[in-house]
């Protein structure tokens, strides 16, 4: 799954009323996802993001992390340079040593060259930010200003699936709401290895290993409230195990039905998660001194069936994304570390977590 | 200094009312001098936001000379390698029609730029996202655009946007914050611009990080060839200085004028002040003060004075500023565009100089009163043997005077103006001086004129009252001067005004002849962009109603790097030939003073169908339609310039019996689905007008504050010159003399001291308008008007002001003399 932020996107900007999307097709089940056909662009459908987030060791051991996200938005428009398509980025890197964040984001219209989606395998671009999956690797690159600390920064990964693709959900669809286009196809790679280069500022280093994971979702999405809120969870266990959790919340303070999760265990196998399954306990808050916004910034995720009991924790509190350039949102997107048990025995990982909605929601 | 505060605070405390009738004439002199800079700052912002706002922060700006660039360079400037992206941009003109469709409501401007890399080109920099959000994908698709508040309005109330005779297919508006004035404009989508039209203006580009400018640009020149423009930000920014170069010069030129004025009022008040002292500073001197200690009181009073005005006055010119700036932004737009107005914002720089130069010019006032302060006043008999005295001096001071104008006309060539804006500064000083010299000079020698002309006509009071005026001469100096210059800039301006008007209505009055006008929608400065179907040209031609009518053609075109209008005529029924070898052009007086051209020279004019077409210029035509210069063409050279056009409107005169009222109508309905633009002659004259009007709501701001200057020196002046002779008037009163008599004494000098500032306004009034119809105009507009002189306005002016002396004397007797009786007489 899941990155919920493109829904929010789509909440923001699109007419919803009286059969929007009417000349999408909408996400349904029973569909066969073909490999790498559905790591590719699906024009048909009126949304869908490619997330990148990963954990970067460099040579003397500073950590840092990433997200590079691509989100294709289909605009319904029919002259020809408003384009079908508008190609959307974000991309922040996050500094545990020096408790740095920076981030830009960028936009512009699908023209096939500059800015695309494949529609055949997975390649996607927007100026000099891309994505490629090419003889099994998939290459990341993107260099960006970040404009509020006036700070350049780019990256570069050539990164390795070690394990098989996951879908999750039936198959790969994953109902988010009460309808049954309320949904989504959501493939992800949760275990992404690779090496590569990082720069920041006038620093550069070399990343020696690099873990990812990456999620791409197709969405037909019509919300029956604008009132949605999210807490989402990437993690990434030492004992190379993964697992996807998400609380997903439509108009009450309270986790909705629709919240899922996979394990994803050392083999490859892959176990859906249903609520009942785990829970989320928020521990630590961090307030916002840009937006006010108070967002969670400490988890005790507990998983009775699979006997996990772990700690999530940012590295870095501010890792706020304000989208006043893109998408018109805010939302808190972070690298943190995890720590807890599995039955007797202790366990660590890394997390990449995504919050929405905490404006509106007392998460 | 302890002694000098409790002085004045005893004597503030003494006469409140004094101490507010010197503040307020300070506070009134700094807070023009302010406002006039704040609203400086307004305009200078307003070109530079726009500027942004039209064309961001791109490194290069790419356009073709003389021609629209079709959109299938965005993808082959997309590839080139010094680019890091593109972003197209167009400008157009529409109409909005009211609800009934039966009029334009008004002419709008459509600019159409790339939303999407909005940010990335900065063109929106100073409010970030706010194109983001709820409206964007709707402004991609089409679905809504950005319209400023006026049209946001207009719209609401059922409008409708034509562009190019069509409606335009948006479904909602949403109001673009930048622009909350007056004005109509549109931002929509480049993609969305282009189902409209599939030419473009220019290209905006960003570089790759490592790529230099020089570099990019021998590689854009290598690439696109030597008929595209390439222009980096400097250039750009260079083109709107030079276009918006006589705007400045004017504003400059306003802030000197003020801070001159600010000058003599701060004289004024000063010397008001030195006068109401001398008894005390005589006292004070007698008991062994020296005249350093009486001085430091002075210059104590004048720093605590000058920093309370500078401070109260700052605040008033913001107010002023505040409205003034809204009618300098309407001056700007409908001289170029629609502008996105600057802010007006506090400035600590111009805090800071208001009050620094209130506090100087109150200090230093100082000295040329100090001395008067601590004199007695003269009795008649030694004023007129000191005046005699000068006599010859001040006549030989009139020369320079003279010769002080006679070098201001000769420095007041175009080419320094327009090499120098700052010469603006330099000549209002050249004036100040020569104000200063030739004023008094000239009232020395009336006064000299007067005294035997007072005896021969055996009138007493008008011996007294030029008696009086000699023992002051330095003070009616100054009062003569400062109400001569305040009201020779109302006549001089107003004599502009009215000149300009009266040139414009001959010129419409000879070009415009016709009965009936119609054009599709978007006329506006005479930009035409819609063209006229065949069927409708086949209507008018064949109608057995139309006596004669002339078909016109105006398109925007590329002289070099400058933006001019190429213009056609073609009378109804005329034949169309072949071009001649060598095509003869009309040209503009602006075309001809902005590129130095004249009758008999050659011009080349580019496009990209025909490079470097030679035309000869046959005459030299007043045109008033823009200060950008126009070039008239024969239909045959101006299809051999463009490659084809059509015409765009057409102009109808009816034979006899013929209602043109009722032939607009019908047509209105026979072409209901164009929604034609048709005015009768006195319609179209009305709107020209408008629009030439709106270019002097600037000088109509000046106008009153030339008007509320009068008027405070005026006062000023008069209850000093009371205050002098009250005790003079108190004894005439108690020997007896009748009220009646001391208000014929008091009446005939403030009349006296009026007639010479009146006369002295009047040649600088005049002065004032032919340099600023020669002078500055010229450089303005690139035109001359004629100089029409109006014996109206100088009667209604001089009446009003002498009406104004003659009621302030009256109040003031009257106020006066019920105060000083006892006084004076305890004083004799």
């Amino acid at each position: 799954m899941s990155r919920f932020l493109l829904l929010f996107l789509l909440l923001s900007v699109v007419p919803f009323q009286s059969g929007a999307f009417a000349e999408y097709r909408q996400v349904l089940p029973g569909k066969v996802l073909n490999f790498p056909k559905v790591l590719a662009a699906h024009p048909e459908y009126p949304l869908e993001w490619w997330y990148f987030t990963g954990h970067l060791q460099e040579a003397a051991g500073r950590m840092f992390g990433f997200e590079l996200t691509f989100f294709r938005v289909g605009t319904e428009a029919s002259a020809p340079l408003a384009s079908q398509n508008l190609m959307i980025g974000h991309f922040a890197i996050t500094d545990d040593k020096e408790k740095r964040f920076v981030y830009a984001e960028t936009m512009a219209r699908e023209d096939g060259s500059f800015a695309m989606a494949s529609s055949d395998t997975l390649q996607v671009k927007i100026g000099s930010w891309l994505a490629v999956l090419s003889d099994g690797k998939i290459n990341l690159q993107a260099s960006a200003k970040d404009k509020r600390q006036n700070l350049d920064f780019s990256l570069n990964l050539s990164l390795e699936a070690a394990k098989p693709a996951v879908l999750h959900g039936e198959g790969g669809y994953s109902r988010k709401g009460p309808g049954e286009g309320d949904a989504s196809y959501y493939v992800s790679f949760t275990r992404l290895l690779g090496t590569g280069n990082l720069e920041i500022g006038n620093e550069a280093f070399e990343v020696k290993a690099a873990s990812a994971w990456m999620d791409h979702e197709i969405i037909s999405f019509e919300p029956q409230s604008p009132e949605v809120g999210w807490q989402w969870f990437a993690i990434q266990l030492e004992n190379n195990t993964e697992l996807m959790l998400y609380y997903i919340y439509r108009g009450e303070p309270i986790p909705s039905s629709f919240s899922k999760g996979s394990f994803i265990n050392e083999k490859g196998e892959v176990f859906p998660l249903a609520l009942d399954d785990y829970s989320i306990e928020v521990t630590d808050h961090w307030q916002s001194p840009l937006t006010g916004t108070r967002y969670p910034s400490g988890w005790r995720i507990t998983l009775p069936t699979l006997k996990k009991k772990l700690f999530v924790t940012p590295t870095v509190p501010h890792q706020e994304i304000v989208s006043d350039k893109t998408t018109g949102m805010t939302y808190w997107e972070g690298r943190s570390v995890v720590e807890g048990t599995k039955g007797e025995g202790k366990i660590e990982g890394s997390a990449y977590v995504e919050i929405v909605g905490a404006e509106r929601f007392a998460y | 200094m302890r002694f000098a505060l409790r002085y004045l605070f005893a004597s503030a405390r003494h006469e409140p009312r004094r101490v507010l009738f010197v503040l307020l004439g300070l506070v009134l002199a700094i807070a023009t001098f302010s406002s006039v800079r704040l609203t400086n700052k307004v305009a200078l912002e307003s070109f530079e936001k726009t500027a942004r706002f039209m064309r961001g922060s791109s490194a290069f700006s790419v356009s073709s000379a003389g021609e629209r660039v079709g959109i299938e360079y965005l993808f082959l400037l997309q590839q080139l390698p010094p680019v890091e992206r593109v972003a197209a941009r167009a400008s157009r003109w529409g109409t909005v029609k009211d609800a009934k469709n039966t009029k334009a409501a008004g002419a709008l401007q459509l600019l159409a730029i790339d939303l999407v890399q909005a940010d990335d080109f900065e063109y929106f920099s100073r409010q970030p996202g706010f194109i983001s959000g709820d409206n964007f994908l709707d402004l991609l698709a089409g679905k809504a655009m950005l319209v400023t508040q006026e049209l946001y309005e207009l719209l609401n109330s059922g409008a409708e946007l034509f562009l190019d005779g069509k409606i335009f297919p948006a479904q909602d508006y949403a109001w673009l914050p930048l622009l909350t004035g007056e004005g109509l404009l549109i931002v929509v989508d480049i993609g969305l611009f282009l189902e409209l039209d599939k030419d473009v203006n220019a290209f905006d580009l960003l570089l790759k990080k490592d790529v230099a400018n020089e570099q990019a640009r021998k590689e854009l020149e290598q690439y696109l060839g030597p008929s595209f423009l390439i222009e980096d930000s400097a250039q750009m920014a260079d083109r709107i200085n030079i276009l918006t170069r006589a705007l400045r010069i004017n504003l400059h030129y306003m802030a000197s004028i003020a801070l001159f004025v600010a000058l003599l009022v701060v004289y004024h008040v000063m010397s008001f002040l030195a006068v109401r002292r001398r008894q005390d500073f005589s006292l004070l001197r007698s008991i062994g003060a020296s005249s350093s200690q009486v001085r430091g009181i002075l210059v104590l009073e004048a720093a605590l004075l000058g920093l309370s005005a500078g401070a109260l006055g700052f605040l008033l010119g913001y107010v002023l500023a505040d409205f003034v700036s809204k009618d300098v932004i309407a001056t700007i737009e409908a001289l170029y565009a629609q502008v996105v107005p600057g802010e007006l914002g506090f400035s600590w720089q111009i805090f800071a100089e208001t009050l620094l130069l209130s506090l100087l010019i109150t200090v230093l006032s100082v000295w040329p009163v100090w001395r008067e302060a601590l004199e007695r006043i003269k009795p008649p008999a030694q004023a007129a043997l000191s005046a005699g005295s000068s006599w010859r001096m001040q006549l030989v001071l009139i020369i320079p005077g003279i010769l002080g104008f006679v070098l201001i006309m000769l420095l007041s060539q175009i080419e320094l103006i327009q090499k120098f804006t700052g010469l603006g500064l330099f000549l209002a000083l050249l004036i100040s001086v020569a104000v200063l010299l030739f004023v008094p000079a000239t009232f020395a020698v009336g006064l000299k004129v007067l005294r035997p002309l007072s005896e021969r006509l055996r009138s007493v009071s008008l011996l007294l009252a030029s008696d009086h005026l000699q023992s002051s001469e330095k003070r009616a100096f100054i009062t003569i001067s400062s109400v001569a210059l305040a009201l020779g800039m109302f006549i001089g301006i107003t004599t502009m005004i009215s000149s300009f008007r009266s040139s414009v209505s001959n010129w419409i009055l000879d070009t415009s002849d016709a009965d009936l006008y119609i054009s599709l929608p978007s006329p506006y400065q005479n930009r035409f962009t819609a063209e006229l179907p065949q069927e409708l040209i086949d209507y008018v031609k064949n109608s057995p109603q139309v006596s004669e009518g002339t078909f016109s053609v105006v398109e925007p075109f590329r002289y070099g790097a400058a933006d001019i209008f190429i213009r056609s005529y073609k009378a109804l029924g005329a034949e169309q030939g072949a071009a001649p070898e060598v095509c003869e052009v009309k040209i503009s007086q602006s075309f001809a003073s902005r590129f130095g051209v004249k009758q008999g020279d050659f011009i080349e004019l580019q496009s990209g169908a025909a490079v470097g077409s030679s035309f000869r210029v046959e005459e030299t035509v007043a045109d008033y339609s823009s200060e950008r210069g126009t070039v008239f063409l024969s239909p045959e050279c101006f299809l051999a310039l463009r490659g084809n056009f059509a015409w765009q409107a057409v102009s109808l005169k009816f034979k006899p019996g013929v209602v043109s009222g009722s032939f607009g109508a019908k047509m209105l309905g026979d072409f209901s689905e164009l929604a034609l633009n048709i005015r009768d002659g006195d319609g179209l004259r009305q709107e020209v007008f408008k629009t030439f009007d709106a270019t002097f709501k600037i000088t109509y701001a000046l106008q009153t504050i030339s008007l509320i200057l009068v008027t405070f020196i005026i006062m000023n002046t008069l209850v000093i010159l009371l205050y002098e002779r009250r005790h003079e008037f108190a004894t005439l009163r108690a020997l007896g003399a009748p009220f009646g008599v001391l208000l014929k004494l008091a009446v005939t000098e403030g009349l006296l001291l009026t007639f010479f500032a009146l006369i002295f306004s009047l040649l600088l009034g005049t002065a004032l308008s032919l340099f600023l119809i020669y002078v500055i105009n010229v450089a303005y507009f690139g035109w001359s008007v004629s100089f029409e002189f109006s014996w109206n306005l100088v009667l209604v002016t001089f009446s009003l002001t002498l009406l104004l002396v003659f009621v302030l004397t009256l109040l003031l007797v009257r106020g006066g003399l019920k105060k000083n009786m006892q006084e004076a007489l305890r004083y004799e």
